[in-house]
């Protein structure tokens, strides 16, 4: 398993706060931090985290929905960030997006039929007959009906809407799928279905999905590996049995311990974190967990930890933090 | 069991559509007693909103609760007048939404309109009030509490804004609380906060909570009893432990293994086919008959009574 489809180096994607009459930039958020991270063909990696941790900006400047700041992002080996024009669109067939909303993300105006053939006219695939017959089976590999061509998205319930979304991405035989937050506006038995159906196409056409949740038992259910992001940087990596039988990082160890558990009982709540996340305009400084970390030290507000494997049993797994470093 | 604090029977909510009407909450009946948690919990539509809306009687037009009691500590709030009732909201019950900004009015401060709020129900000096507002601010873990006091809700994180409106509800010593998806939208860590301040204020003040929700999780973890309601009915009541162990309604069973579980992986969901029927096209008989697997043809024509199975209530003519 060492076919990387995506391989990214020191990503960062910086957004200007410009304030006053001359919108001058006064600052900086750094969104993304300094992201490196491999991606390998035919795996789910989830990028997990709260608000505000960078992971919908990261999945976005992965396929360059954000033009990112600066770094590298190799896809299917080819240097992606610098590729343009004709190039850069016909590379673009190979990935896709599905996003949360999915009533936001359908054009009303439009019947299912329109919404599905547009990517093959964008692209200039398919005659005009093909396209409807590819439409009808596409329809039915995402669980709805070939009649359903002709309606528009409001005939169709929230779960019906996202398989619509997916039926999108799939249109043009991607390799890759950025998944935001897909199953978190559903109840909870449409999710069900929405998460099978994903596992299912994955098997069927060998897809790369990188799967952006805050839900901690969506992410285990559906992901191989796992990236928890704190602050616009990736605080700790690992396979998903490693990373929930052996977190490292107080963050992960706070997130999992927060997690609800079903059917246990009643019982006291305690809180594993104190504080919130605080503004990425004015990160604190050394670690960005440090004012909430319930081991910290003395240098963690000094010096930024990087991000490396202190697990002799499982060399993948890596965390970005001073409790597993030798102190200099 | 001993006496309860709020008892509802038969409460029947009717929304009139161009459809028709169509019954949000169709004849449900439960019971909290003092000092409990009872956890509602259902998918978007359930009726587990509109049920705490109309305790609240703040159901609008073209919503009307058409039959039923409620009793709260030996008063139907169903039969009290509009100026009873605005005693009633904020004294003896109080409310806590998923929004907090449906709750707090953006252009006043929140000391003022917590002080508001006690004045209201108290009978006290401005002064007093304004201590009692910033005690209540403490109360609810927000720092700096003098400074809150005179912020505006926009100038708060979600996670103060839920706390502020906490202290709010709280600050007339309600007897029974309503938490309509408090945490939903908050972020896990903000979450397990949000929870335990809401158990400890609770013990401390003996407080009788109705808590709804979505999240099985979060059911499972806050409550003593839980409901499960499906199309404006009551499936399955019993112990937080026995509906998540021992369910025997075909629909608690469907819902709760079509969630992942923390720590239980398994390969495949199991999935309820089909989705929840639009209000007005409500099958007669059981609400759930078109997606259960355990139907039978009495299903379709007669509602099924909650009846005793074991330590679980059920309305199930052929449950699991």
């Amino acid at each position: 398993m060492n076919d990387v489809i995506l391989d990214v180096k020191h990503l960062k994607k910086h957004f200007p706060v410009k304030q006053g009459l001359l919108m001058r930039e006064v600052a900086q958020v750094k969104a993304v931090d300094d992201i490196s991270l491999e991606i390998r063909r035919g795996e789910t990696i989830g990028l997990v985290g709260e608000s505000g941790c960078g992971k919908s900006t990261l999945g976005r400047a992965l396929i360059r929905l954000y033009e990112p700041s600066s770094g590298a992002v190799t896809f299917n080996g080819r240097d992606f960030l610098n590729l343009k024009g004709e190039d850069l669109r016909r590379e673009r067939r190979n990935m896709q997006m599905i996003f949360q909303d999915p009533y936001a993300s359908l054009d009303p105006r439009m019947t299912v039929g329109q919404i599905l053939s547009e990517p093959f006219e964008i692209h200039g695939i398919l005659k005009s007959r093909e396209r409807e017959a590819k439409v009808k089976s596409l329809l039915e590999t995402v669980g709805l009906k070939a009649s359903h061509i002709n309606r528009y998205p409001h005939e169709f319930s929230g779960g019906q809407k996202q398989r619509i979304c997916i039926a999108r991405a799939l249109a043009l035989e991607p390799s890759l799928i950025i998944c935001d937050e897909p199953v978190s506006a559903l109840d909870v038995s449409i999710q069900a279905q929405i998460l099978n159906l994903m596992k299912d196409l994955q098997k069927k056409f060998n897809l790369t999905y990188v799967f952006i949740s805050h839900d901690l038992s969506v992410i285990e259910h559906i992901c191989d590996r796992i990236a928890v992001m704190y602050l616009g940087k990736i605080v700790e990596i690992a396979t998903r049995e490693e990373l929930f039988k052996n977190p490292q990082h107080p963050y992960t160890q706070a997130l999992i311990q927060a997690i609800p558990r079903i059917g246990e009982g009643k019982r006291r709540i305690k809180k594993s974190l104190g504080g919130e996340v605080p503004s990425p305009l004015n990160p604190p400084s050394g670690c960005a967990f440090h004012p909430r970390c319930p081991h910290r030290m003395d240098i963690c507000d000094k010096r930024v930890p990087t991000l490396k494997n202190h697990n002799p049993a499982d060399p993948a797994h890596q965390a970005a933090c001073w409790l597993y470093e030798k102190q200099p | 069991m001993s006496n309860p604090v709020l008892s509802v029977r038969n409460l029947e909510t009717t929304f009139t559509t161009k459809l028709g009407p169509f019954r949000a909450v169709n004849g449900v009946s439960y019971d909290i007693n003092a000092g409990e948690t009872l956890g509602i919990v259902g998918e978007s539509g359930c009726g587990k909103s509109v049920t705490s809306f109309s305790l609240m009687r703040l159901i609008e037009k073209p919503g009307r609760i058409t039959n039923g009691e409620a009793i709260l500590n030996g008063r139907d709030l169903l039969k009290l007048s509009e100026s009873e009732m605005e005693q009633v909201r904020g004294g003896e019950m109080a409310m806590i939404f998923q929004e907090p900004m449906t709750a707090l009015n953006p252009v006043l401060t929140i000391g003022r309109q917590l002080d508001e709020q006690i004045l209201k129900h108290r009978h006290v000096s401005k002064k007093e009030a304004r201590d009692r507002s910033i005690e209540m601010l403490r109360l609810v873990g927000i720092p700096s509490p003098e400074k809150r006091y005179e912020a505006y809700a926009h100038q708060l994180s979600g996670g103060m804004r839920q706390r502020a409106m906490i202290a709010m509800a709280l600050s007339c010593d309600p007897k029974f609380l309503i938490a309509d998806e408090p945490t939903t939208a908050l972020d896990v860590t903000i979450q397990a906060q949000i929870l335990e301040l809401i158990q400890d204020i609770q013990e401390k003040f003996n407080m009788t909570v109705q808590f709804i929700t979505h999240d099985l999780g979060v059911i499972s973890e806050i409550s003593d009893r839980v409901m499960v309601m499906y199309g404006g009915q009551t499936c399955e009541t019993a112990t937080a432990k026995d509906i998540f162990n021992s369910p025997r309604h075909p629909y608690t069973v469907a819902l709760i293994n079509s969630r992942p579980k923390f720590g239980h992986r398994v390969d495949k969901l199991q999935t309820i086919e089909g989705s929840v029927p639009a209000p007005h096209e409500l099958p007669r008989g059981c609400p759930f008959q078109n997606r259960c697997p355990n139907a039978l043809e009495i299903c379709k024509t007669n509602r099924p009574p909650l009846e005793k199975m074991g330590a679980n209530l059920v309305a199930c003519f052929n449950p699991m």
